[in-house]
């Protein structure tokens, strides 16, 4: 009987102070909350004058006259230098084209795994 | 050969017996649930290994300078360990959820309500009172926190109730649910609770952590260690200044501590110490504590829910305690067995969040209350 009553103290001033502490802690981070808030975005921006929508598509200005290049030439190098990369990935053994300029992770694993399975010398039936 | 030489040779068959020997096959089963059913595995698989270990006949390991007896000096001996997983847990998670909505602490409150309950059924089973408090500290569901609290309160139940602790929490998916779906109706469990998510300045979740520890530690000074540790790993992880000592507190120093920790509470399990009656009884009251705590979460939630004016969904009541993911994802997939489209878990999350600091500060009280310090 002594100790049904030591329980019972226990778990009402126990919950009690539980739950005391953290309503405490409840109104604090709700004060933060009210305190600390972001500004809408919205708000901020209908109070300002009105912006033009940028384009779509941001157009692109490459400088070709102080390079004394055209922009057929630069075009023709861009394309070079995606190509020789797409090679050196072609060539590049499958343990070795896990990184830039390498392939995909999982185009070398199945590379590898085909060929693992082309040069098994038994086949399980 | 002497018949001496032929004793030293055989002393290991020799001193086996049979409570060691149980104990061997309750840390492989250890190992197997580990290793087969993936539960917590990277808990009960050092676990396992210690109490296979220090079962072992003749083990070296638990002897006076041996390495398990070393390790539990080091930092279960006296609460080191528990504390360096909260700083990694605190690097973990995320309390944005529970920011988002800061009522949710209340129900990581109601979680709690399995400590206390659970103590005054081991008081009348016949447990004294501080083996009672770190019995019901099962019920934080709090890893760590029950280690803390017990002990300090009542080490040499350690063993069972570290293991009671975690094997229940693997065991969450499988505890909860039915419980949910007794206390609720179809129409509570249908209830939709709209989100939106509100933008948390880095001011506010810096200051969380500070507010937190300054808040707890000067009302409960006995939940200090716990909830300091906790929140300098969330103030590391949320000032993103000290992003090594982040990643370091929730990799090396997480992973090297929980081996420590499962390693050293495993050689705690010794057959003479471990194999009692009042082990069972440990068992069957840590899981009694999950099923309370499940029980009176989700009937907070329906008390919220009539508050509310019925919006508010009570299975997130069962998210507010602290094993954190797990319930509220539990949460959430009770809820999309009735409706595929109902989505709870950021609510969920902010309870379970909730219940992370609630267990904590639960187990501080509980030191406080037993005169602990």
């Amino acid at each position: 009987m002594d100790n049904l009553g030591f329980g019972l103290y226990m778990t009402v001033f126990g919950m009690g102070t539980v739950f005391a502490l953290l309503s405490l802690l409840w109104l604090v981070l709700w004060l933060i909350g009210r305190l600390d808030r972001v500004p809408d975005a919205n708000v901020a921006t209908a109070s300002e004058t009105p912006v033009a929508t940028p384009p779509r598509t941001p157009k692109v200005v490459v400088d070709a006259a102080s390079g004394a290049l055209t922009n057929d030439q630069l075009a023709a190098i861009a394309i070079a230098v995606i190509t020789h990369a797409e090679v050196r990935r072609a060539q590049a053994a499958p343990e070795m084209r896990a990184h830039q300029p390498g392939s995909h992770l999982y185009a070398s694993r199945w590379v590898d795994v085909g060929r693992g399975y082309q040069n098994r010398a038994w086949r399980r039936k | 050969m002497s018949e001496e030489t032929v004793r030293q040779l055989l002393q290991g068959i020799t001193s086996l017996t049979w409570p060691s020997v149980v104990m061997m096959v309750v840390g492989l089963t250890l190992i197997y649930l580990a290793v087969k059913k993936e539960y917590e595995p990277l808990l009960l698989l050092p676990i396992g290994a210690g109490c296979l270990l220090a079962n072992l006949p003749l083990s070296p390991l638990i002897g006076e300078h041996g390495l398990l007896k070393a390790l539990y000096d080091m930092g279960v001996g006296n609460e080191l360990f528990p504390l360096f997983i909260f700083i990694g847990i605190g690097a973990m998670t995320d309390f944005g959820p529970l920011l988002e909505n800061p009522k949710m602490v209340l129900l990581g409150a109601a979680g709690q309500f399995g400590i206390f309950l659970t103590l005054i059924l081991a008081l009348l089973l016949g447990f004294d009172r501080n083996e009672a408090a770190s019995i019901g500290i099962i019920g934080a569901i709090d890893g760590p926190t029950s280690i803390y609290v017990s002990g300090k309160l009542a080490p040499h139940l350690l063993g069972p109730i570290t293991v009671a602790a975690y094997s229940y929490m693997s065991l969450v998916p499988i505890i909860m649910p039915p419980v949910m779906r007794l206390l609720t109706t179809k129409k509570e469990r249908l209830i939709r609770m709209p989100y939106s998510q509100r933008e948390i300045t880095q001011r506010t979740r810096i200051l969380f952590p500070l507010i937190v520890t300054v808040v707890v530690g000067t009302l409960v000074p006995f939940a200090l260690p716990l909830i300091g540790m906790l929140m300098l790993g969330n103030l590391m992880r949320e000032s993103k200044v000290v992003e090594r000592l982040t990643g370091a507190s929730q990799n090396e120093l997480a992973n090297v501590v929980t081996l420590f920790l499962g390693l050293a509470i495993g050689s705690t399990m010794v057959g003479a110490d471990f194999l009692r009656l009042s082990t069972l009884a440990i068992l069957g009251l840590g899981l009694i504590a999950f099923v309370l705590d499940t029980a009176v979460g989700v009937l907070f939630g329906k008390l919220m829910n009539v508050l509310s004016g019925g919006h508010f969904n009570p299975l997130i009541g069962a998210a507010g305690i602290s094993a954190f993911p797990m319930a509220a994802r539990v949460v959430q997939k009770e809820a999309s067995k009735d409706d595929f489209e109902n989505f709870l878990l950021m609510h969920a999350m902010g309870a379970n969040a909730a219940g992370q600091v609630a267990s904590v500060v639960a187990g501080g009280v509980l030191l406080a209350l037993m005169g602990a310090g």
